[in-house]
């Protein structure tokens, strides 16, 4: 047996290989699949899941241009996932030709465009988008853009990005590295070959690394030029509104995460930044900054937080719960933006 | 039929030192079995699927002067019903799936319901888990959590496809989260467990003079795996 990823997944019992055991052959087998399996699955799971009231995200683009509508920044959870399933519910007008959704990745430089047929019912459209890391990040800048053609107008009411498990790993050893690990042949676990140093370290390794794959948190992304702050002169707070999502934590969790904004801003405001960023999982009120007189800008909030249970509670909030966007633009007018929020953790 | 404990608490697992497994050292059954707990940890509890879905609307952060409900938008309690479909993929390895709602209702007085069904994309029928679980679950939001019957049967007609399983259900305050502004509802949060086995490719979110905020859906795996 070659590397593969065992299906169903047996796992070893730890029982089996205490101390006073005699290692078996079927156990190893066991410790290699779930090694396998750890690489190319572990937290191939969804970064971005957004949705939209009827008729918000909804565009019409004389000509077939794309216009972008969302822009959101994921994780890369490791080199080799690098495929993108994206999963949409959307519906365009009754009669016409339709339209397309397109997802494009900063990091690749690619995309994938998603055809949207004609009909006003709610239809879910499937592509892959291949992506990268952005050099030397861990990130990828992901953009929704929607095109329709003359006459018709397309609406996208659900969106899901998730990376696909990585197969076809390699039918020989060495096989294909994932972040620098290497994949099992659960051949050389079997009854008489040698149980080398080797593999229990490299099994080791992967186990010490993969804690840190990260998972998204919280994603989510504005439309267009629609949520801004529209001012002149005076200072101004925009109504604030709840963005929040519900973390599962994981028992033994680590606590560091990640957030991120982008911000727009046209008018070179004096100031500008998203308040009153909170979350229930210690990391208290943050405000995140955009820059002022800057066109667009990214700014990355590194927070530590407590992602582990507190007594029976199973879920932790994240989230903006009380945010609001605060924008000066002194003598000036002019708008600003809060373009995308995400966060990952561990 | 023997089952595989998995660790909680990965605080309590040692991975052992590089140093104790170099080539001129024995490996030890006991370093084995402390890397089996690592990993078992990494699956059970990392290994699954988690998707926090954000509802959007239009005066999100923004779209008006501070603290003047923002600018004209759609009245979700006035609306009427909506249904969404929250794109998901669950892995073969699933053996639940917990769905958490954030809602905001106007007043304790409104006749609201929201209500969760697992399809395949396209809208086919729920697949009903052969070992007892459900392919619907409905949500009546007064506090207590008590399923509203005559409800869901004057919508629905009582569909064929329905069940109810309302031990599944629980409410508890302390997911209460802020509620900004003038709004004078509080967004509550509902963990909504339904058993299942089988590929889902969407959570059904239905909801009638509600405003959802945002729906989290997590896979649960057996604590114990059968071996």
């Amino acid at each position: 047996m070659a590397n593969t990823v065992p299906n169903p997944l047996v796992l070893c019992d730890p029982l089996q290989v205490s101390t006073g055991r005699t290692i078996r052959a079927q156990q190893l087998g066991r410790l290699a699949g779930v090694h396998n399996w750890m690489l190319a699955d572990l937290r191939a799971a969804p970064l971005v899941s957004q949705t939209w009231d009827a008729s918000i995200c909804r565009y019409e683009s004389a000509g077939g241009l794309y216009v972008r509508a969302c822009r959101w920044r994921v994780p890369v959870i490791s080199d080799a996932h690098t495929s993108m399933r994206v999963l949409i519910y959307a519906s365009s007008t009754p009669t016409g030709a339709g339209g397309s959704v397109r997802f494009y990745s900063s990091g690749a430089a690619l995309s994938v465009a998603v055809a949207v047929a004609a009909g006003s019912t709610p239809t879910a459209y499937s592509g892959i988008l291949t992506t990268a890391a952005i050099a030397a990040s861990d990130y990828d800048d992901i953009d929704m853009e929607i095109s329709a053609v003359t006459g018709s107008e397309v609406t996208v009411h659900q969106v899901l990005i998730q990376p696909e498990a990585v197969v076809g790993m390699g039918a020989n050893l060495p096989a294909s590295l994932i972040d620098g690990l290497e994949p099992m042949g659960i051949s050389s676990q079997g009854a008489d070959y040698p149980l080398s140093s080797a593999m229990v370290i490299r099994m080791r390794d992967a186990a010490e690394q993969l804690l840190t794959r990260p998972r998204s948190l919280f994603c989510w992304s504005g439309l267009g030029p629609s949520i801004v702050s529209y001012s002149t002169g005076a200072a101004e707070y925009m109504q604030s509104y709840l963005h929040a999502s519900h973390i599962p934590p994981n028992a033994g969790d680590l606590s560091e995460f990640t957030v991120w904004t982008w911000c727009q801003e046209q008018g070179a405001a004096t100031v500008a930044y998203l308040d009153r960023w909170r979350t229930d999982i210690g990391a208290g009120a943050a405000r995140v900054w955009a820059q002022p007189g800057a066109g667009q800008t990214s700014q990355r909030l590194d927070l530590t937080g407590n992602l582990q249970r507190v007594g029976e509670r199973d879920w932790r909030t994240l989230g903006a719960s009380n945010a609001s966007l605060y924008a000066a633009f002194g003598s000036r007018s002019g708008w600003a933006q809060v373009a995308s929020i995400s966060a990952w953790g561990r | 039929m023997s089952s595989v404990p998995i660790a909680d608490d990965l605080r309590l697992l040692q991975l052992p030192s590089e140093e104790s497994l170099l080539v001129s050292r024995s490996v030890s059954a006991g370093t084995l079995a402390a890397i089996a707990d690592a990993q078992n940890h990494l699956v059970g509890w990392r290994g699954r699927r988690a998707a926090h879905n954000i509802f959007s609307y239009p005066d999100t952060l923004g779209g008006g002067a501070a603290g003047t409900g923002g600018a004209a938008f759609d009245d979700p309690y006035t609306k009427g019903a909506n249904t969404y479909y929250i794109p998901w993929r669950c892995s073969e390895k699933a053996e639940h799936l917990q769905v958490g709602i954030t809602y905001q209702s106007s007043t304790v007085a409104v006749d609201s319901l929201i209500s969760v069904r697992l399809e395949t994309v396209g809208g086919g029928p729920p697949i009903i888990d052969p070992i007892g679980g459900v392919g619907a679950a409905y949500v009546h939001s007064t506090e207590d959590g008590t399923l509203d019957t005559a409800h869901r049967a004057a919508t629905y007609g009582g569909a064929a496809v329905i069940t109810e399983y309302p031990a599944l259900f629980t409410s508890s305050g302390d997911r209460v989260v802020d509620v900004p502004g003038a709004a004078a509802t509080t967004p509550r949060c509902l963990n909504i467990a339904t058993a299942y086995r089988g590929l889902f490719l969407a959570v059904v979110i239905y909801s009638s003079k509600v405003r959802v905020l945002s729906v989290d859906v997590q896979e649960l795996w057996q604590e114990m795996i059968e071996q």
